[in-house]
């Protein structure tokens, strides 16, 4: 549950981010967010993931009040979310098996647990037989799926994609999309920036669309005018 | 959280094996420090030492007047025996003054056998020679017995003693600036080593940084990578100043001037002192390894 009461958010340089800007999105859904380069989609993003604060205004996003937290409790924060990142940021050296992992070893999970919980979530993306594999021998697709499963892998109730297919070849995107689609079935709150409006007319979801640092349209479909 | 520290130990010990060519270099030159820092402080404990030996020297002659009494005699040896300052004294009767005037004199001996026959006899007087513990209040020392009755004259080897004196300030300012001036130099060779190596793994870092990672488990791989070159640079200075030190008093005891060989002797022996050594290597090695870690890492966990 991510809710926004009038944020704005003021770059050092005088440059708005983000203004006056209120929003609710509830537990469950899936919304897409659009807006051209420099409208404010990434700022809308660094400020749900604390890599921002705001200027002015309240963010809460699953129960923490991310505009006033301090510094410690970030990583908390973190963990409760999952992030799949447009160039996907696996860590180099490091196999599959331990870039999934590494979200369980930073909360501490014991080995045993890792045992059966990255297995598990590296069969839901497909990718069991290469657990051994290095981020250097994948496919741009199956790094993004790597990404995706270690997103999975602490079970958060909010996944953030920020431009998720970008690196992606069109015919694999919409795996990627697919796969965030069965995962919000189950539950989870799914937040995607994107560009691509082809994959947006395949849903029925909600399209948050922001220009100018404000939401110039909030419709519950690509339909809606 | 056991399987934590467990985990992130083995992260540290790993990245020293990966890191081959960066973890030799550090290792390197955290152990020439080290080395240095050795070095200097032995070599400036083992001036002072010399020092003090070339020190117990240096004697204070107290000359007795003949016509004294035999209470002010008393009085006299009293003294000498019981000063705070007196580490040994010698005393030299009239007698024994004159049969060293005649060693002195060699073959011309016989020049002084006159002297008991005729005039006033024996005109060398009785003394003690004292050799004092403190250079430092050597004029306090001679003052007191100067006034004391009895008491014909003081000789003291003043100028050599406040030489000495001057010698042995200037070693020890010397030796403590310059080993301050070594571990500042290898706390910052440190820092930016491993801040290199950081900054080559600033993207792993940012990436565990949105995984949710916090910066104490960020940290501690890199501080155990530092701690171990701390280690590690301790054991190989430590081994270095056994055998060096070992060859150095060997070479000394080659010397046939006894005066080497009596300054070799006051050298402090290494059995005396390698627990502190290696102490000091070991302390010293981790610390610096475990702040040049924390130092260095400080602007990369700043997300």
């Amino acid at each position: 549950m991510i809710e926004f009461k009038n944020v704005s958010k003021v770059y050092p340089n005088g440059t708005y981010g983000l203004k006056d800007v209120s929003v609710k999105i509830e537990q469950g859904e899936f919304v897409f967010v659009l807006g051209s380069s420099g409208a404010g989609k990434s700022t809308f993003l660094k400020l749900i993931m604390h890599e921002e604060t705001p200027t002015s205004g309240e963010i809460t996003v699953n129960d923490f009040k991310v505009s006033s937290m301090k510094q410690k409790e970030v990583p908390l924060l973190r963990r409760s979310m999952g992030i799949v990142f447009q160039d996907f940021r696996l860590i180099p050296n490091m196999n599959v098996y331990d870039n999934v992992a590494f979200a369980l070893r930073v909360t501490g999970t014991p080995t045993r647990e890792l045992r059966k919980r990255v297995p598990f979530v590296l069969d839901l993306v497909g990718l069991v037989d290469k657990a051994k594999n290095m981020p250097t021998e994948l496919s741009g697709g199956e790094q993004q799926r790597v990404a995706l499963a270690r997103a999975l892998v602490n079970k958060p109730s909010l996944i953030i994609a920020d431009e998720p297919t970008g690196n992606i070849d069109p015919e694999l995107s919409m795996e990627i999309v697919d796969m965030l689609d069965s995962i919000n079935k189950v539950g989870t709150t799914i937040l995607m920036v994107t560009h691509e409006h082809e994959l947006i007319r395949r849903y029925e979801n909600r399209i948050i669309t922001i220009e100018n640092g404000t939401i110039l349209s909030d419709r519950p479909d690509w339909r809606s005018v | 959280m056991n399987s934590s520290f467990s985990y992130l130990f083995k992260k540290g010990c790993e990245s020293i094996w990966l890191n081959k060519l960066m973890s030799i270099a550090s290792v390197a030159v955290l152990s020439a420090c080290l080395i240095l820092v050795g070095v200097a402080t032995l070599f400036s404990a083992n001036i002072g030492k010399a020092l003090d030996y070339v020190e117990s020297q240096n004697e204070v002659v107290v000359f007795v007047y003949d016509t004294a009494t035999d209470e002010q005699k008393a009085e006299i040896e009293n003294k000498v025996k019981t000063h705070d300052n007196i580490a040994s004294y010698t005393y030299i009767s009239k007698e024994q003054a004159l049969e060293e005037a005649r060693a002195g004199f060699g073959e011309d001996a016989s020049l002084l056998d006159g002297i008991e026959e005729g005039g006033s006899g024996n005109p060398l007087p009785a003394s003690y020679r004292i050799t004092l513990k403190d250079l430092d209040k050597m004029d306090d020392t001679v003052a007191q017995f100067t006034v004391t009755e009895g008491v014909e004259k003081v000789n003291s080897p003043r100028a050599e003693a406040e030489a000495i004196v001057s010698l042995k300030n200037i070693v020890s300012v010397a030796g403590v600036t310059l080993v301050v001036v070594l571990v500042a130099v290898s706390l910052l060779i440190i820092a930016n080593t491993i801040r290199l190596t950081v900054f080559s793994r600033r993207k792993e870092i940012n990436i565990m940084k949105y995984v949710g990672a916090t910066n104490g488990f960020i940290r501690m791989p890199f501080v155990i990578e530092g701690m171990l070159i701390g280690l590690i640079s301790a054991v190989i200075a430590y081994v270095a100043i056994y055998f060096g030190y070992a060859t150095i008093m060997d070479g000394l005891g080659q010397f046939s001037s006894p005066f080497i060989t009596s300054l070799a002797d006051s050298f402090i022996p290494f059995k005396d002192i390698w627990f502190y050594v290696l102490g000091g290597f070991v302390g010293g090695g981790m610390l610096t390894g475990v702040l040049g870690s924390v130092v260095s890492m400080r602007k990369h966990l700043k997300v």
